[in-house]
């Protein structure tokens, strides 16, 4: 559903901030987009929705060019920015208004999402606080019945109740026509809902895997437990798989990506080109 | 293919949502028509006592027309300046799912209408602020009407852009290329103003006129223009239509960089 | 709220988590489970886990699927349950039970004890 060819995508022609990216995202997933700051995170999403144009290499999103801003793909897209600003509209007027451009929008659907975060605001959308102004907008994005929805830091900002929420909301919302990309720090809190992730780093995709593969290939545990490990981090650590399925610690496997030590290896067996013991 | 209904529904949905982004602007144009009225209809009344050259003759018409024109230009240049916000607004058109055309046109025609309605709004403050001050103010209008000066609003949009360019350039919130090139027309312009406020202005009224000409010599087959006048009008127009041209090509040249 | 701890496989502490209700008959032989959707937004998962849980739970003949219609709790599902569980028990919980009672140095006859006492409790 979205191809990029040897995307090359930045803010000026000779600081590229993404280079050369060879890769398809499919439907039915829901990818973890994770990486440093700076490291072309929110450069992606902007290129894959049509905020700004790549350098060089295509990018084709539902079999357009996303960049032209064509009114049938951008129905089918729906972008969540890490820093939401709502107009000093009430809530029912920008439901009214936005929605008229996305012909799919449920909104009973809005409706249980809201209730389900305990949302009862009468206040214009520019006077929420930030927690509150996420939340609105996850749920009208989620109401849109968009294909294609794209979350930045979706839950920085959300108290912790919401978080769960946020979580079990989104797992209802997964389905074989629809494609999520979210792109976090915060990987704790969305790590079981992702189906794969990729990781940025030196402008290029280092790993993108899907977390089955991730959970067979490599063995995370307490560090005492694990053989031979390729990377520890205080008392957790990662090693070889050994054949059975662990649970993925993320944010550890996000450590050792960015160790230069255990950086190579642990690339080389998600993709296979190590054998597994 | 939209269908009409569609189309016309996500049309003025689209206005709607530039006047709501921007009601704090909009809210203040009742309170200056309020103040323009009074000031539109001396205007006419004095029509009559203007120097007796024709080209200088005022209607309302051309008035509109005039405005319309420098509405345009306005919103050309300072486009150039809104469309590099980095910033993604959600209430934003760029992500909204509808042509492009649209989005274009509902912005031109926001821009353009409010603007020129804001602007000679301005310049009725300004007229009743100097007749509140100076207490002279019958002599200064006569003086300004004269020339035919009414429109010495030219000078504040350019002096505004000039502002915003400096500001931008120090926040670094936009693409410095732009920035400079708005500096550098406005410096140009605005050095075509102050030594010739009086000819500036005409200018512009001359250049409503000459259209209005125009019109009127191609509707009547006429030889009311001649060969060299029209070469010295498309001179002119292209001075005025630059920031147009220069918004175009920006506008389809840096769309990518839009944000 | 159902909080995941990290030790166990995720997918296995939902199979866990089921168990847990057909051993307390909450849930009876012939009785459909949640959807995989349903389990997945309870837990706030990833539907594919669940999946893999059901999968899991018909290999060992806990539950069958019916299609179009859903996963439901197998005839003897209790009982197999059990087994398995005991199973386990003998074969992986209870030799590293011994080792640390040696390690420990406590007696079968403390264990004995403890035993009695709980099950009075319990009575």
């Amino acid at each position: 559903m979205i191809k990029l060819k040897d995307l090359t995508a930045g803010y000026a022609r000779r600081k590229p901030v993404l280079t050369k990216l060879n890769t398809e995202l499919r439907t039915g997933q829901i990818y973890g987009l994770l990486g440093a700051n700076g490291s072309g995170k929110t450069t992606l999403l902007y290129t894959i929705s049509g905020c700004i144009t790549p350098l060089t290499g295509e990018v084709e999103v539902l079999g357009a060019t996303p960049s032209s801003r064509s009114r049938e793909m951008l129905q089918e897209l729906i972008f969540m920015p890490d820093e939401v600003e709502l107009p000093a509209i009430s809530a029912e007027s920008f439901v009214k208004d936005y929605s008229t451009f996305r012909p799919r929008f449920d909104r009973e659907k809005f409706q249980r999402i809201l209730e389900r975060f305990d949302f009862t605001h009468n206040l214009k959308l520019n006077k929420l606080s930030l927690g509150n102004r996420k939340k609105f907008f996850i749920a009208f994005a989620l109401a849109s019945n968009a294909k294609i929805v794209l979350f930045d830091e979706p839950t920085n900002g959300l108290d912790i109740t919401s978080k769960v929420t946020f979580r079990q909301v989104l797992a209802e919302e997964i389905n074989d026509e629809r494609l999520f990309i979210i792109s976090t720090h915060l990987v704790s809190d969305i790590e079981q809902l992702l189906s794969s992730i990729i990781v940025i780093k030196d402008k290029q995709i280092v790993v993108q895997a899907s977390m089955d593969t991730v959970a067979e290939r490599l063995t995370f545990g307490a560090t005492a437990s694990i053989s031979q490990p390729l990377f520890s981090e205080g008392l957790r650590a990662v090693g070889k798989g050994e054949g059975d399925y662990s649970n993925v610690d993320l944010e550890l496997l996000y450590l050792a990506l960015h160790n230069p030590t255990s950086q190579q290896s642990i690339i080389d067996i998600l993709s296979g080109k190590e054998e597994l013991c | 293919m939209l269908n009409i209904k569609q189309t016309a529904k996500e049309f003025f949905t689209l206005i709607k949502l530039h006047v709501s982004h921007n009601w704090k602007i909009i809210a203040i144009i009742p309170f200056m028509a309020a103040i323009t009225i009074p000031d539109v209809i001396e205007l006419i009344r004095r029509q009559d006592t203007l120097t007796s050259n024709s080209t200088l003759h005022i209607s309302i018409a051309d008035d509109l027309i005039g405005a319309f024109v420098f509405g345009c230009i306005i919103y050309s240049v300072l486009a150039i300046f809104n469309i590099y916000k980095r910033r993604t607004m959600v209430h934003s058109t760029l992500l909204l799912p509808t042509t492009n055309g649209l989005k274009f046109a509902s912005e031109i025609l926001c821009t353009a209408v409010i603007f020129p309605i804001y602007l000679f709004s301005i310049y009725a403050i300004i007229y009743q602020i100097v007749i509140a001050y100076t207490g002279v103010p019958n002599i200064l209008v006569e003086k300004l009407m004269e020339n035919g000066n009414v429109f010495i609003i030219p000078a504040i949009p350019y002096l505004i852009i000039l502002f915003n360019s400096f500001m931008a350039l120090m926040k670094s919130s936009l693409n410095w290329k732009i920035a400079i090139t708005g500096i550098l027309m406005c410096a140009a312009l605005f050095t075509m103003i102050i030594p010739h406020v009086e000819s500036f202005t005409n200018e512009a009224i001359v250049l409503v006129h000459y259209y209005h000409k125009l019109y009127q010599s191609i509707r009547v087959c006429t030889n009311a223009v001649s060969i060299n006048e029209a070469l010295i009008w498309l001179i002119r127009l292209w001075v005025w239509t630059a920031p147009l041209a220069l918004y175009t090509w920006a506008y389809y040249r840096f769309k990518e960089r839009t944000i | 709220m159902i909080t995941l701890n990290d030790n166990k496989p995720v997918f296995l502490q939902i199979k866990a988590w089921i168990e847990d209700h057909i051993l307390r008959g909450e849930w009876q032989q012939g009785e459909q489970l949640p959807s995989v959707r349903e389990l997945a937004a309870t837990f706030g998962v990833n539907p594919n886990t669940v999946a893999r849980t059901y999968e899991r739970l018909t290999m060992e003949g806990t539950a069958y699927s019916t299609k179009g219609v859903g996963l439901f709790v197998a005839t003897g599902a209790l009982e197999n349950i059990q087994t398995r569980r005991r199973e386990e028990f003998f074969a992986t919980t209870l030799p590293s039970f011994i080792e640390q009672m040696q390690l420990l140095g406590i007696t079968p006859e403390d264990i004995t004890k403890l035993y009695n006492s709980k099950n009075n409790e319990n009575k």
